[in-house]
């Protein structure tokens, strides 16, 4: 039986170095050491010998059975490293197949983007709640009631006696009261005005609002802050102009544009000013000590500008052929 | 307000391009929206901000243009003088009273008879069709001439028409019936302005005239109107009544009050010369306007500089307010005592002056400066706000798109999602059945927009949105995820949602947040979700997650099952945190034992692992549940759990009786507590 064992040993060599490809070294190892293999079948024979014989067949077979083991298993990892292509053949074309990542909302990465911006610029990223009082909509803000300049903020009013913020500005106020300057602070937030729904009007809306108040903040100030915005924003080469306007609750203001070439002609992108001296006397900030600015933005319109989206209504369908282009 | 460059023409010599004109003008603070050139007159469109009702009027937009060009303005002697109150006379025939000297300090009327009603000079006709308005007759034509020139309104009643030869200026009472101009009759409340004769309201004061006393072909005599009315007033009258005309626009905003019998002169002028009018009763003025000198500013150089950042002289801030109609005068050195006139009540504040002065010097003039940064040790910043954008980008980075819905919703929307309209808030002055309610929660929007997306042929949709609810009287900030088909689908695997995707999902958010001492309960307390459960931390509800119920997907058509979650983000970014100290990693090596039993569906994966952890305590160190199997070989209500439980020793290696021991003792303990049986 040690000898068959031994011829055993003898074959598989011989034909292990014959191999050629792996299916065929499945084929061996079956027939070598599968459960009615050569192996198995020349063990069975162990029975039939006396104690002491089994005793030194048991030995060889235990040696054989590693040496076939081993010698099957580095066949196996010869072909593997040598790479067998008619067994690893794949079509690298096919997609792959881990999970896609999501989009980010466009309101979402414009924010982020102006709120980047101002971070730069040293400002602090605050919020206030959407549903919000008269004081902090306007009577704090110098709008005050039987007002015209009301018209440019006509507001939804809830059945509890509140209403939705028709404007970001009202974060000033809230920021105002619980701090003493110096702040610098930008905050973004949804708005609300009842206007008719169309291309470029949306009852629900976006707004970024920027407030700097210390000692000796100028207009000069606000004009260097902007323009580093606009130019970080919109690019190095943007035109921007100031132009006078009012917002009750700055003084001088200004309405921001910059320059089309697409367009030949100013788009208005920003409004802000000097806080007001009642906004600052409203929150017990003297306004002979501090000044400041203020400034706020539509985010629609910047990312409508940006990314050349014509109907705002888009921004609120969330038609995912829309939203997976950002 | 529309600016027709012939008619300005009249006032001031202009030399520059209507395009020219148009940038000064809008460099200068009147914004111009656009220049029409059609039939050869330019037309410049201008936005006229609530503070400025001066430039309502052609005269104003003319001493905006002299500012910045230096040109005069030549002003119609009529304006350039107050002409004294008439004696009241007999044969005035009419007798003016006012009652609500608050709501009407000054009315003034002036008889003219005679006139000949007939088509306006045809000059007088394109001036008025330039600014939007139709001419109508010579009368009617001068009072909104006149309007347009300097900014009063004016009103021609046909004198013979008013009745008892009275003009009462009163407040209306209740259910009064008013039939107004356009033809639209009118039930008044009992506050509104109105002029009254002795029997009937014949206008809403400063808003719109009166169709029974409208100025006709046939009149002959007419009572002109001039009068100043409180702006709040008439404003309310505008809300109320939903009219706005040329004149209540301009009562609304304040006009100035010296212009009432100038403007009445004027007109009185144009009567004779346009209609052949005699002037017989003179300003018949009820004046109870208080003598207001306005408060002289001081503007002081120093702080102007400081203010604006640019050094303007005072001597060029004199000039340049002087060319703007305010009276000036030296007060110390580098002082200017500045008064305003009546025309200009916005001007009230130093700062006022200054901005009267840079937008004429050009905002342009102003240098950029980035101001300096002062460090403050409190943190202004909010960690809501900031954590809020890094958990976005988390949500997206997993798959999740990012949704944005409206704020503002249906009332049947909210029922049909299952939302209890009882604690919802409901918009008083919605403008239409869209903007009925501010949302309660976020799922009918959520369910708006997988629709949307199904009807265009979407079969697998991962969304979130961050925003906020209101309800009871709170607002909330939230997280809403829905799952819609199938969670990963490719040509390698297809794998349906459930709920324990949706609840992974809220395991990596929380992760990401770093809260860790949450728990799930055995089921969902949102009456809109089926086969769920609520995360409670520090006993706190904070989420609802589940399966939208089949009675929901059914009202909104949505045809295959949607799992969705709510959860309340509020107080999750302002957790203080210890920093944490770090554990050596085990040097031993870990010993791997799988364990799966048939256990009773009814008791949860939870309390398993309690009971595993407390028989095994302390080396066993985690437990993975790798799979659970329900059906063939698995009585009714049973189900097979198979965990893979991992050992580990601080100080040495485990001996396999060691472990057979633990292995022991943990089947045990699983039997006694849930009669468990070993597969």
């Amino acid at each position: 039986m040690i000898n068959a064992l031994k011829q055993l040993e003898r074959d598989a060599q011989a034909e292990a170095a014959a191999l050629s490809d792996r299916s065929a070294l499945e084929d061996l190892k079956v027939k070598y050491l599968g459960r009615k293999g050569l192996f198995a079948s020349v063990s069975a024979k162990i029975s039939e010998l006396s104690p002491e014989e089994k005793r030194l067949a048991g030995q060889e077979m235990n040696r054989v059975k590693q040496l076939l083991e081993t010698l099957f298993s580095s066949k196996e990892g010869s072909f593997q490293s040598s790479g067998d292509d008619s067994v690893r053949k794949i079509d690298p074309t096919m997609p792959g197949t881990f999970r896609a990542p999501g989009n980010l909302h466009p309101l979402t990465q414009v924010m982020s983007d102006v709120v980047d911006i101002f971070e730069r610029l040293g400002f602090c990223l605050v919020d206030g709640p959407e549903v919000e009082t008269e004081r902090y909509n306007f009577e704090a803000l110098n709008i005050p009631l039987n007002h015209p300049a009301r018209d440019s903020f006509d507001t939804f009013y809830l059945d509890n006696g509140k209403l939705l913020r028709s404007q970001t500005s009202t974060v000033q106020i809230r920021v105002m009261e619980k701090m003493k300057p110096p702040f610098k602070i930008i905050a973004p937030g949804k708005v609300f005005r009842p206007d008719a729904t169309d291309a470029t009007h949306s009852f629900m809306f976006h707004q970024i609002e920027g407030l700097m108040v210390d000692e000796g903040v100028s207009f000069a100030d606000l004009k260097g802050v902007l323009f580093a915005f606009a130019k970080e924003f919109f690019g190095p080469k943007t035109k921007v102009r100031f132009c006078p306007h009012f917002f009750p609750f700055t003084e001088p203001s200004a309405d921001i544009d910059i320059w089309s070439e697409q367009r030949q002609s100013w788009l208005e992108i920003l409004g802000a000013g000097l806080v007001h001296p009642n906004v600052l006397e409203a929150v017990k900030i003297d306004p002979e000590r501090y000044t400041g600015f203020a400034f706020g933005m539509g985010v629609e319109r910047l990312a409508m500008l940006r990314y050349g989206v014509e109907d705002i209504r888009q921004f609120f369908e969330n038609d995912v052929r829309f939203l997976r282009q950002f | 307000m529309k600016l027709p460059i012939a008619w300005l023409k009249k006032y001031i010599d202009v030399k520059l391009s209507s395009e020219k004109l148009a940038e000064k003008l809008t460099l200068s603070g009147s914004k111009v929206e656009s220049v029409e050139n059609a039939s050869g007159d330019a037309v410049i469109d201008i936005e006229i901000t609530s503070n400025r009702p001066d430039c309502l009027s052609i005269l104003g937009l003319a001493h905006e243009v002299s500012a910045f060009t230096g040109n005069r303005v030549r002003v119609p002697d009529a304006y350039r003088q107050s002409e004294l109150p008439a004696r009241p006379r007999k044969e005035n025939v009419i007798d003016i009273h006012v009652e609500d000297k608050k709501g009407c300090p000054r009315y003034t009327g002036r008889v003219i008879r005679n006139v000949t009603v007939a088509p306006s000079p045809s000059e007088v006709q394109r001036s008025l069709s330039s600014v939007g308005t139709r001419a109508i007759s010579n009368v009617v034509d001068i009072t909104n001439f006149v309007l347009f020139e300097c900014g009063q309104p004016m009103h021609a009643f046909d004198l013979d028409k008013i009745r008892g030869g009275r003009i009462l200026v009163r407040r209306s009472r209740a259910n009064e019936k008013f039939l107004a101009l356009d033809g639209v009759e009118v039930t008044l409340d009992d506050k509104t302005l109105v002029i009254a004769d002795s029997e009937r309201v014949i206008a809403i004061a400063g808003v719109i005239g009166g169709r029974l006393t409208e100025v006709t072909q046939n009149t002959k005599n007419v009572l002109l109107e001039s009068a100043y009315f409180d702006p709040v007033n008439v404003r309310q009258a505008v809300k109320k009544y939903k009219i706005t005309t040329e004149s209540s626009y301009r009562f609304e905003r304040g006009v100035n009050p010296e212009n009432v019998g100038r403007a009445s002169k004027r007109a009185a002028d144009l009567m004779r010369e346009w209609a052949h009018g005699e002037d017989v009763s003179g300003l018949l003025d009820k004046n109870y306007l208080k003598a207001k000198s306005g408060r002289a500013i001081i503007l002081r150089a120093e702080r102007m500089e400081k203010v604006l950042g640019i050094k303007v002289p005072i001597s060029r801030a004199a000039r340049i307010l002087k060319n703007l109609s305010f009276q000036t005068s030296k007060a110390g050195k580098g002082k200017l005592k500045v008064k305003p006139t009546l025309s200009r009540r916005d001007v009230t504040k130093e700062v006022d002056l200054m901005e009267e002065v840079l937008r004429i010097e050009g905002f342009d003039k102003v240098g950029l400066r980035l101001p300096p940064s002062r460090y403050t040790f409190e943190d202004l910043r909010d960690r809501k706000a900031m954590g809020i954008f890094r958990l976005k980008r988390t949500l997206a980075s997993i798959g999740f798109d990012e949704i944005m819905t409206l704020s503002l919703l249906s009332g049947k929307k909210l029922s049909d999602s299952g939302s209890d309209l009882s604690g919802c808030h409901k918009v008083m002055n919605a403008t239409s059945a869209e903007q009925e309610y501010i949302r309660p929660d976020l799922l009918a929007g959520t369910l708006e927009a997988l629709l949307f997306n199904i009807h265009r042929k979407a079969v697998s949709l991962k969304f979130f949105e961050i925003g906020n609810r209101y309800r009871n009287g709170k607002e909330e900030t939230v997280l809403a995820l829905a799952l819609y088909g199938p969670s990963d689908e490719n040509w390698a695997k297809r794998h349906p949602s459930s709920f324990h995707d949706l609840k992974g999902v809220l395991e990596n958010v929380m992760d990401h947040l770093r809260v860790h001492s949450f728990e799930w309960t055995p089921a969902s307390s949102d009456p809109a979700l089926v086969a769920g459960s609520d995360l409670l931390w520090e006993g706190q509800k904070i989420a609802s997650l589940g399966e939208v119920s089949g009675a929901i997907l059914k009202r909104w058509d949505i045809p295959h099952e949607v799992f969705y979650g709510e959860t309340v983000l509020d107080g999750l970014f302002e957790i203080k945190r210890e920093i944490m100290k770090i554990r050596p990693v085990a040097k031993f090596p870990v010993v791997r034992r799988d364990i799966a039993f048939i256990i009773d569906n009814r008791v949860l994966v939870k309390d398993l692992k309690s009971a595993m952890r407390n028989a095994a305590a302390p080396y066993l160190y985690s437990m993975t549940l790798f799979d659970q199997f329900v059906g063939k070989n698995i009585p009714e209500g049973k189900r097979s759990l198979a965990f893979s439980l991992s050992y580990q020793k601080e100080d040495g290696t485990f001996t396999d009786d060691e472990i057979q021991a633990l292995q022991q003792r943990l089947g045990d303990s699983l039997k006694r507590l849930y009669q468990v049986e070993f597969r």
